[in-house]
């Protein structure tokens, strides 16, 4: 039970706060180099070839903070989040990495330059954050390390580098803890501190982080990568600095940020004025719960601004909460996401076109001390559904806008962390993180990408499965797309993916914390008549025969062929793995487009030879005959026909 | 049917006196831009019917009941809306 903590609110940001405001909370002795809206000397070429060298730098610091890691949350799956922004933390340029994580700086930035600018922000100093209430961080994983970059003893901008970490303390391995009831059982949220302080490394500091973990050593990698990642960020800027001259770098920030508003304005200008609403649903909230919990969203678009009212959204719950910054990163991932491909991503400027409305205390608004620890795939992930949703049928009746228009890919993560004793005994914790590798939503011409990936993670990646058994006790029976997992449509939802895995050179039974929503209501919603994709699922598989399968020459390639009893896991659960059980996961694939009587039958036959849809599904859904393997078109006809017939006749007995 | 319709989502469009009709088959549709899906007959039936991989069981983990429902357009049975929602 979470009660109210005195004193907690200094830590809880609720909005962006103005120039204005930031301005006036400064002490004397920090000065600023902000942009001079009477400097007229930036050439449009100049401002092109600064701004990719921004974009660029993004990159390499993702790449940097990639190679010096050795997490495979960071090397393999890229969910990391890199951002550079102007001396306020306006962010310019947001990496092609997490992008809800990302965008959620500037809040942390606003919160450093508040409370620590009193006692002095100075070149060479670099603040560690996980609080989620602050920013910087959607869930306490996300440990976010942000750079000031001065220039002539002006703080001149922010660089910053986030990182999932694979465990940071709290009740469960991976930091993940279904059972929790506050933030007090979960990993310890961390406020801005100066973890480098005249560019060295804080190692009290560092003590204090660290100790916290089960995996020391690998976060202590992360946080030298994080580090080196921010430097990277710094000497590009600060080469752009010396090359161009600061006031031309600083105009280009500030052009950046006038672009991405005035051309977001320009495309809300060719969409219809009018109001959309979308619901994204999260079922159990902890270990134990029956209920289901529910983020809405109101959409309305005037003019050219949008106002998003999550007003009707469900009271915070369990361990499946958000905060503000869960909401504020979303929101804007879900611009990026709809309308922001030919937009610089520059989420400072979005901002001035958009405003909310949210309840504090709901799902994706919790006060502290509210269990936070699932944000990032919970609440904060069905943030980015009902606003992605809501652009999207906002697109769909916009003909200037319809070609942005997709349907939901995978509305979640699939979760699964692994501890224990390898067969040499030495501890091991890792996170399987196939579900990277998610089906993507149909858009208005064209398929879902079949395991294409999760939107708000642009480069984010399928592991290797050998680099997967090699991390961790386990081998895989197998990783394939699965047929039917794709949203039915004119359009059809890209399929996703099943893996099962068995603990491998080990007898000691594993400690593991299985999450995941979507299970009995689709978060990966169709749209103008599509259908949903799969519903997510987890198996356990208690005291398999695996041994007599392998000892007859096979490898099991479904459920009923491993023998043992099939356990249907809960969307919370801690549980173990034992030697001989087996792990089945199943994550979602994309909605599909458009009604799919009306696909084109030579594309359902082709999915069929593909194993893409079954010969069933293209029956009763798609209304295609197939004769073996080629295309009945008077059959295909008769059962449309029929379909539309037993629709009318259904309808009217349902009304 | 005026030139000036314009697109309220690809199943729909409107002309300026607020007329709705189905961009299939033309035909007339009630209500206006924001609510006229809610005028359509629907169909509410079992989960699954959203999909063979829908699973079918949602008391696996909820108490709420799970529903497949759909809307049409009123003439050509065109399916407008389809979705798996708490009934
Ligand atoms: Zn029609």
């Amino acid at each position: 039970m979470a009660f109210p903590v005195p004193g907690s609110e200094v830590f809880t940001q609720r909005g962006l706060a103005s120039r204005e405001a930031v301005l006036a909370a400064l002490p004397d002795s920090l000065e600023l180099h902000q942009h001079d809206p009477s400097f007229d000397e930036l050439d449009a070429l100049t401002a092109e070839v600064v701004r990719h060298r921004l974009w660029a730098t993004t990159e390499r610091m993702g790449q940097a903070l990639n190679r010096m890691s050795g997490s495979l949350v960071v090397t393999d799956c890229n969910d990391i989040g890199v951002v550079i922004t102007n001396e306020i933390g306006d962010v310019v340029q947001v990496g092609p990495y997490s992008l809800s994580l990302a965008t959620s700086i500037d809040l942390a930035i606003r919160w450093i330059l508040e409370h620590r600018g009193p006692s002095g922000i100075r070149d060479g100093d670099m603040f560690l954050c996980n609080d989620p209430w602050i920013g910087g961080a959607i869930h306490q994983n996300d440990v976010a390390v942000i750079a000031p970059i001065f220039h002539d003893g002006k703080l001149f901008a922010w660089t910053a580098s986030m990182a999932h970490q694979i465990d940071l303390g709290g009740a469960s391995p991976g930091s993940w803890t279904p059972r929790a009831e506050d933030v007090f059982m979960e990993s310890l949220p961390t406020p801005p501190v100066r973890i480098v302080r005249n560019f060295e490394i804080q190692d009290d500091v560092e003590d204090v982080y660290l100790r916290r973990s089960r995996m020391p050593k690998v976060v202590a990698l992360d946080l030298r990568a994080k580090i080196g990642a921010n430097r990277v960020g710094r000497e590009r800027v600060l080469e752009l600095v010396e090359r161009y001259g600061a006031d031309t770098v600083k105009a280009t920030m500030a052009r950046q940020l006038d672009d991405a508003e005035a051309k977001l304005r320009a495309k809300l200008a060719l969409a219809p004025d009018g109001t959309w609403t979308a619901s994204s649903f999260q079922e159990q909230s902890h270990t134990g719960d029956r209920n289901l919990h529910e983020v809405r969203c109101t959409l309305t678009k005037t003019g050219t601004e949008m106002h998003f009212d999550f007003t009707g959204t469900s009271p915070e719950a369990g361990m499946i909460n958000c905060t503000y910054a869960g909401l504020h990163g979303a929101l804007v991932a879900g611009i990026i996401m709809n309308l922001g491909h030919d937009i610089p991503w520059a989420t400072g400027g979005m901002w001035r076109a958009i405003t909310v409305t949210s309840e504090p205390g709901t799902l994706n608004n919790a006060d502290f001390p509210a269990a936070v620890g699932k944000a990032s795939v919970a609440a904060s992930f069905c943030t980015i559904n009902v606003v992605e949703e809501c652009l999207s049928k906002m697109t769909d009746g916009s003909e200037g806008l319809h070609d942005h228009t997709t349907a939901k890919g995978c509305g979640t993560w699939d979760l699964c962390v692994l501890a224990g004793l390898d067969g040499a005994g030495q501890p091991f914790a890792t996170m399987l993180t196939d579900a990277m590798g998610a089906g993507c939503g149909a858009g208005v011409d064209r398929d879902g990408t079949d395991s294409g990936g999760i939107l708000s993670i642009p480069m984010g990646r399928m592991p290797d499965v050998e680099m997967m058994e090699f991390s961790a006790p386990i081998l895989y029976l197998w990783r394939r797309e699965e047929t039917d997992t794709g949203g039915a449509g004119r359009y059809r939802g890209g399929v996703t993916a099943s893996l099962a895995i068995i603990p491998h050179n080990t007898e000691v039974p594993m400690g593991q914390v299985v999450s995941g929503s979507g299970k009995a209501v689709s978060q990966n919603t169709g749209l103008a008549g599509g259908y949903p994709g799969n519903t997510q699922l987890d198996i356990a598989v208690r005291e398999g025969e695996l041994a007599r399968v392998f000892a007859e020459g096979r490898i099991p390639a479904a459920v009923e062929e491993m023998g043992g009893t099939t356990e249907i896991l809960s969307c919370e659960e801690e549980t173990v793995l034992g030697p001989r059980d087996v792990h089945v996961m199943l994550w979602q694939g994309g909605g599909g487009y458009g009604d799919p009587v009306s696909r084109d039958p030579g594309l359902v036959v082709h999915d069929v030879a593909e194993l893409r849809v079954s010969p069933q599904a293209a029956h009763d859904i798609y209304g295609v005959v197939l004769v073996d393997g080629e295309l009945d078109e008077a059959g295909t006809t008769a059962r449309r026909e029929q379909i539309k017939n037993e629709r009318r006749e259904k309808a009217v007995a349902a009304r | 049917m005026s030139t000036q319709a314009r697109s309220i989502s690809s199943n729909a469009r409107q002309d300026d006196a607020g007329a709705l009709w189905c961009t299939h088959c033309q035909g007339a549709l009630e209500g206006t831009a924001d609510d006229y899906l809610e005028h359509l007959p629907a169909y509410v039936g079992a989960a699954t019917e959203g999909g063979p991989r829908i699973y079918a069981d949602a008391s696996a983990w909820i108490d709420s009941k799970v529903v497949f429902r759909q809307s049409y357009c009123p003439h050509c049975w065109t399916a407008f809306h389809s979705e798996v929602v708490p009934a």
